[in-house]
């Protein structure tokens, strides 16, 4: 392995490997840019759009059947809503915010749970959330949601002092416990952002080190030996990517619904 | 394993390859786009569908079960009537049954009654046809025992008894015999 190790830099699987990991251009694709920002639709654009697609074309067409006895698309997507409602919405809002903010919430997890999911298709797949722009552009968006409807409802002054002054606290830890708030209202994106691109970065980067050892070990009576170790991993690993992806979709969404739920009702 | 996982991400950043953080601005515009789209038609056409048909299906299956609750309530009803019908029927036919027997009972009785009453007719008839009998037998008797025991007496005793006392000797022989029957009888 040390060998290995020292070798890398040279001639490393691994640099074309994590290449995968990094967004890039299609050669038949149109570069557009505008504004300075380059919205070309790259592999990261087209697999976001692709997870867009397949949350609204399994949910359409769920919706569609009616049957009293579901089955098949059916039976899944109701299991999940069901989940989604029992298990998250509900269990932090009440009936009446739970309905009202269900779209939103259930909207959230799927989206976020296809993009999971989608860099696990081979050969187009690549996971827009193991991207830190991604999931910094939904965690502000759920945060600045929250503040928004937070000072819609309340006032901004009200929900501020609310939010940053906890209930019951001594005056003269005040100026202690305000900072504190502060940080944890700042960190509350970023850790929403980071948790989830890391979980996801971590998650391929584990399948792409196990299939950089078999590139390692082409040409050598290694590959003998690590191949078979190499693809089992890969495939227990793939399992648990799946697993992965379904529970950092679950700790969005949940977190997502604990700020909205917060903005709602600071304070409590 | 983490060594591999550094040295893959070092390897990969040293040689301009792969960078986490490298700036993709165009990824926030198309996040922002791609999920409010997938917002207004989640939330807006798809969504609601979906409640709809699950309320539909709830409320499906809440009148299927007041109806199916209907319906076992109706057939206990039924139930409960054709049970007391059968009840019914049994007590009546219990009813004939008892009745027919008693009847027969009845007639069974007038029968043995009758037949006890024609017996007795016919023992009593038998009985004084035997008597009638049993008295001509006895009166033949008596003639031909005092012709019979005098013709043995004269025998015997040759010519010590006369006819007259002989035969009164049988007479009061006869009527010993006639007062022990009667005696026996």
């Amino acid at each position: 392995m040390a060998v290995l190790a020292t070798e890398a830099p040279e001639e490393s699987p691994f640099t074309e490997l994590t290449g995968h990991l990094t967004p890039h251009h299609y050669g038949w694709a149109p570069h557009w840019e505008i504004g300075g920002i380059d919205l070309s639709p790259t592999n990261a654009v087209v697999n976001i759009w692709l997870a867009a697609l397949l949350c609204v074309a399994i949910f359409w067409i769920a919706a569609r059947k009616r049957a009293l006895v579901p089955q098949g698309i059916q039976n899944v997507v109701e299991v999940l809503v069901d989940f989604v409602k029992v298990n998250i919405v509900y269990s932090v809002m009440n009936t009446k915010d739970g309905r009202n903010w269900f779209p939103f919430i259930g909207t959230v997890f799927f989206f976020i749970f296809f993009m999971n999911a989608v860099g696990l298709v081979p050969y187009i797949g690549f996971t827009p959330t193991a991207n830190i722009f991604v999931t910094a552009t939904m965690a502000l968006m759920v945060y600045l949601l929250a503040v928004a409807i937070g000072m819609a409802r309340n006032g901004p002054l009200k929900f501020w002092v609310k939010t940053l002054v906890p209930p019951d606290v001594p005056k003269v830890m005040l100026p202690l416990m305000i900072p504190i708030e502060i940080i944890s209202q700042l960190a509350r994106p970023l850790s929403l952002a980071v948790r989830l691109f890391a979980n996801m970065l971590a998650d391929h980067l584990m399948l792409l080190v196990f299939a950089g050892f078999i590139f390692l070990a082409a040409g050598s009576a290694a590959i003998f030996g690590i191949l078979p170790i190499s693809v089992a991993f890969m495939v227990i690993f793939t399992a648990f990517a799946l697993f992965v992806a379904f529970i950092q979709a679950v700790i969005f969404a949940f977190l997502t619904t604990i700020y909205i739920n917060d903005a709602l009702h600071p304070g409590h | 394993m983490s060594s591999f996982v550094l040295l893959a991400t070092e390897a990969a950043e040293g040689e301009g390859g792969f960078n986490p953080f490298d700036p993709e601005f165009g990824l926030v515009v198309w996040t922002g786009v791609a999920f409010l789209t997938v917002l207004y038609l989640l939330a807006k056409k798809v969504f609601p569908k979906l409640q709809e048909g699950l309320a539909d299906r709830e409320r499906k299956i809440a009148d299927e079960i007041k109806a199916a609750e209907k319906t076992r309530a109706e057939a206990e009803k039924i139930l409960a009537d054709y049970k007391s019908r059968v009840a019914a029927a049994r007590e009546e036919t219990t009813g004939m049954i008892e009745e027919a027997r008693a009847a027969a009972e009845k007639v069974r009785q007038e029968l043995i009654a009758r037949a006890e009453g024609d017996a007795r007719l016919i023992v009593d008839k038998a009985r004084k046809q035997l008597s009638g009998e049993r008295e001509r037998i006895l009166s033949e008797l008596e003639g031909s025992l005092a012709e019979w025991s005098t013709n043995i007496a004269a025998q015997i005793v040759q010519k010590e008894l006369t006819p007259d006392s002989h035969r009164d000797l049988v007479e009061g022989f006869i009527a010993d015999v006639r007062k022990s029957e009667a005696a026996k009888s």
